[in-house]
């Protein structure tokens, strides 16, 4: 028992460094901004309790509710893009085919990049009229939108932003197709499947697990998403707030309006939203998840 | 031996520690013993913040040395909410140079000195300012801050896009070798000046008079212009949901209307950023704008020829060849580089050229070149050769003219800096009329100081810094609204300008809810009855 409470107490040693970072710089704040929440505090004069108040000004906003709505929109079209860009990128990658290791580095460089320097890039890229990807549709025929000053299409626009960072989505799947057993290949090939059966009755439920993974982290990712929308928004994204996400309301309430009550409101909204799709997600992977050996 | 190389990696590692501990630089160990060390956080960069430095490192070695002041000059990007942060946290900085949009929200909540009696003291009254930058600086009558560099709102327009449609101009009725003076004036210059080309089938828009939401640095206060005051003299009513305001975002719809939503989106999607040399203004996609004074440094930096546009080639060459010139050169080599040149009336060993827009200045000792200088001409002759011009921007309102928003960068000692009596000795000390000047010339921005030097203007870096100084002492001159809540009205009058542009049809209704929530938090601060003016604008506001 005594050498057990010593281990234990190492052990506590040991992730002390952690703990003690995850207590003051995450778990402090939040427990903090859910205090806010119920109060009115412009870290200047002591914050003073008005209830639900917040909570019930948000009903009210129209900022929120559209800002409610892009981060919606945005995930719908996010999420699915990535998972299936990411997952297909992977899938080709896996492939043995010449320049293999070259060809997962360049996949991989974009998401190495500096946030700022692709906002930059993609502000010339998706230009109406000197962007690369205007030229190119205008050179097979068709006229590109102005992706950054029309709403409909500031939407699209961040979707390939964030698309063009999936590097990471692309290693994870990739280590979970090397550990996709052969001779379940083998074996359907025998039975005579031919690639996209293989791929959908042997690869996919394998790599199922890593597919949830991604998605959890991804659903998780989208909602936060900030620092590309907030840095293109400063350099002429989307009039009419049409790329303003949920994540650019808390800030500017935080940090540029100075009502950190009515931010911490928004952003236990914004966890709830992210909580409930997260547990939507477990409670589907039941359906569609399987693990080895289960 | 593993063991011996751990034991020699950690005592090396202690052992570097403990040096830097004994031996390593002291923080604050420039400043000179018995200094009281005050620091100045600003928002400038680059060459702006090495300006600010030098006046910083003047005071640090005159007045400063012999009143026991050394001031910390630091640049620093998020000024407003580091030093909010900071304020908080009961670590601020003595001064912090902010803008004016940060006066009334910080004054509201308690976080800035009064600097009211300071100014009696240091003779820094009303009277020595330009007025509307010292009332920018007023909040509930109280003075939390006093001007750096600051400026008015002007007009600027591309002389030679104007001389293009001259024809068209003249057929109008309308004058191509002036601005606009009415904004009926300036709905017509801008009509006539727009141009279509053919692309794919179709026509695309390749030039603009004017585009309400170009560069879109002052959209939010376009009201001005209108006779908006968004809140009343008191300060205790806001007039958000005025006629005027709606006048304003009725004006912005039209030009879409006119231009065509989709045609707009698709031509302003393809201009290039402000500071490039793709600016839409720059390249003369755009004919008119609102500028502040700084537009001429950005044109000399990224278009200098826009300012050498009638300049004669000999001349022009002349100011590329100057830097050919070397000590020690005979007249002859001289006059080999930069033609003959002509001699001074009283010294004949001085010659001058006229280069670009400057003049170069040569002295000669023994008949060899001493010593060699390029100054700007005189603003009044840089305007002859200036492709682009500044007026006042015109106004909706008949007989209210030299309408501007006068804005500026504030200098502020937070209510919980440790030194105060220390900051206010530099901030003195900055605004002298040679300190300021200096400062606001190489800022390419205006003084706020009531009087200026002889040459001010003959020296400014911009030819036309006349027309924004006399905006800024202007009667119809305004700071920006002395709200609390002003970044939040701000950055919603933004999205209604761009709702406008859209042709989405909200004005009223958002400018009534923006009414409603900013009266009710003005209400709260000033503890009256919750319902009071929540429905404004008032009859009077009907003008």
């Amino acid at each position: 028992m005594n050498r057990e409470l010593r281990n234990f107490g190492k052990g506590m040693a040991f992730l002390s460094p952690w703990l003690i970072g995850f207590a003051v710089f995450t778990l402090l704040p939040v427990v903090m901004s859910l205090y806010y929440s119920f109060h009115k505090y412009n870290l200047i004069q002591p914050p003073r309790y008005v209830g639900l108040q917040n909570y019930s000004n948000l009903i009210h906003d129209s900022i929120f509710w559209q800002a409610v709505g892009n981060t919606f929109t945005f995930g719908a079209m996010v999420i699915p893009a990535g998972l299936f860009v990411s997952l297909g990128l992977a899938i080709l990658l896996n492939a043995k085919i010449p320049g293999q290791m070259a060809w997962r580095a360049i996949i991989f460089m974009p998401s190495l990049m500096p946030i700022v320097a692709s906002a930059m890039v993609w502000m010339w890229l998706l230009n109406n009229k000197l962007g690369l990807i205007n030229v190119g549709l205008e050179f097979i025929g068709l006229s590109g939108p102005a992706w950054l000053s029309d709403p409909k299409w500031v939407m699209p626009a961040l979707t390939m932003m964030s698309v063009w960072g999936v590097g990471n989505a692309v290693v994870i799947y990739l280590a979970g197709l090397q550990s996709v057993p052969r001779e379940l290949y083998e074996a359907a090939e025998l039975d005579g499947a031919g690639v996209f059966r293989r791929l959908w009755h042997v690869t996919l439920p394998v790599l199922s697990p890593v597919i949830f993974y991604n998605l959890v982290i991804s659903i998780i990712g989208t909602f936060q998403y900030f620092d590309m929308p907030y840095i293109m928004a400063a350099i002429g994204l989307g009039p009419d707030h049409s790329g303003y996400l949920l994540s650019m309301y808390v800030f500017d309430n935080a940090f540029i309006y100075l009502r950190m009550g009515y931010a911490s409101a928004v952003a236990w909204i914004l966890l709830l939203i992210v909580l409930a799709l997260t547990a939507i997600a477990f409670w589907s992977s039941r359906r569609w998840v399987f693990y080895q050996g289960k | 031996m593993k063991r011996v190389l751990w034991q020699g990696f950690l005592i090396l590692f202690v052992g570097s520690i403990l040096w830097i501990l004994a031996f390593g630089k002291r923080p604050y160990s420039d400043v000179p013993a018995g200094c009281v060390r005050i620091t100045y956080w600003e928002k400038w960069t680059g060459l702006e913040a090495q300006q600010a430095k030098d006046i910083v490192n003047r005071f640090n070695e005159t007045e400063g040395k012999a009143k026991g002041i050394y001031v910390d000059y630091i640049s620093m990007s998020q000024i407003d909410r580091k030093t909010l942060l900071s304020t908080a946290a009961g670590m601020p900085p003595d001064i912090a140079g902010v803008w004016d949009s940060q006066v009334a929200l910080y004054s509201a909540m308690g976080a800035l000195e009064d600097l009211g009696p300071m100014t009696q003291r240091y003779h820094l009254t009303r009277d020595k300012f330009k007025p509307v930058f010292f009332d920018g600086c007023t909040y509930n009558g109280k003075l939390y801050g006093l001007p750096s560099t600051v400026f008015s709102v002007a007009l600027i327009y591309n002389k030679e896009v104007f001389q293009k449609k001259a024809a068209e101009l003249r057929a109008a009725g309308l004058d191509p070798d002036r601005a606009p003076r009415t904004l009926k004036e300036l709905d017509q210059y801008a009509a006539v000046i727009d141009t279509w080309v053919p692309h794919n089938g179709s026509q695309r828009l390749a030039v603009t008079g004017f585009m309400p939401l170009q560069p879109g640095s002052f959209t939010y206060i376009y009201g001005y212009w209108f006779g908006a005051d968004f809140v009343d003299p008191t300060g205790t009513k806001l007039e958000l949901n005025s006629p005027q305001l709606i006048a304003t975002h009725d004006w912005i719809r039209a030009y879409s209307k006119k231009l065509g939503n989709e045609a707009l989106q698709e031509f302003s999607s393809g201009f290039g950023q402000f500071d490039s040399p793709e600016n839409p203004f720059i390249v003369g996609e755009i004919a008119m704008e609102q500028q502040g004074p700084w537009m001429a440094a950005f044109i000399e930096k990224l278009a200098p020829e826009m300012n050498r546009w009638n300049v004669p080639p000999d001349q022009l060459q002349r100011e590329k060849d100057y830097p050919r010139l070397q000590l020690d050169m005979t007249r002859a080599q001289v006059e080999q580089i930069l033609g003959p040149g002509e001699a001074a009336a009283d010294d004949p060993q001085k010659q001058h050229w006229l280069a670009g827009i400057q003049e170069i200045f040569v002295t000669y000792k023994d008949a060899k070149v001493a010593g060699s200088q390029m100054k700007l001409l005189p603003g009044e002759q840089r305007k002859k050769y200036s492709k682009w011009a500044a007026a006042p921007f015109p106004s909706a309102i008949p007989g209210k003219d030299n309408i501007t928003y006068a804005g500026m960068d504030v200098l502020i000692v937070p209510s919980t800096s440790k030194h105060k009596e220390e900051a206010y000795e530099f901030i003195a000390y900055m605004e002298r009329q040679e300190n300021i000047e200096k400062l606001a010339s190489l800022h390419c921005n205006l003084s706020p100081l009531a009087e200026h030097s002889p040459n001010y203007f003959r020296d400014h870096p911009n030819a036309y810094a006349d027309v924004w100084e006399s905006l800024a002492m202007s009667p119809n001159a305004r700071p920006l609204p002395m709200v609390a809540d002003w970044p939040q009205l701000k950055d919603e009058l933004l999205l209604l300008a761009e709702k406008a542009n859209l042709q989405v049809s909200t004005t009223t209704e958002m400018l009534d809810a923006m009414q409603l929530r900013s009266q009710k938090e003005l209400n709260e601060a000033l503890n009256v009855p919750e319902d009071t003016n929540l429905n404004a604008p008032a009859p009077e506001a009907q003008k």
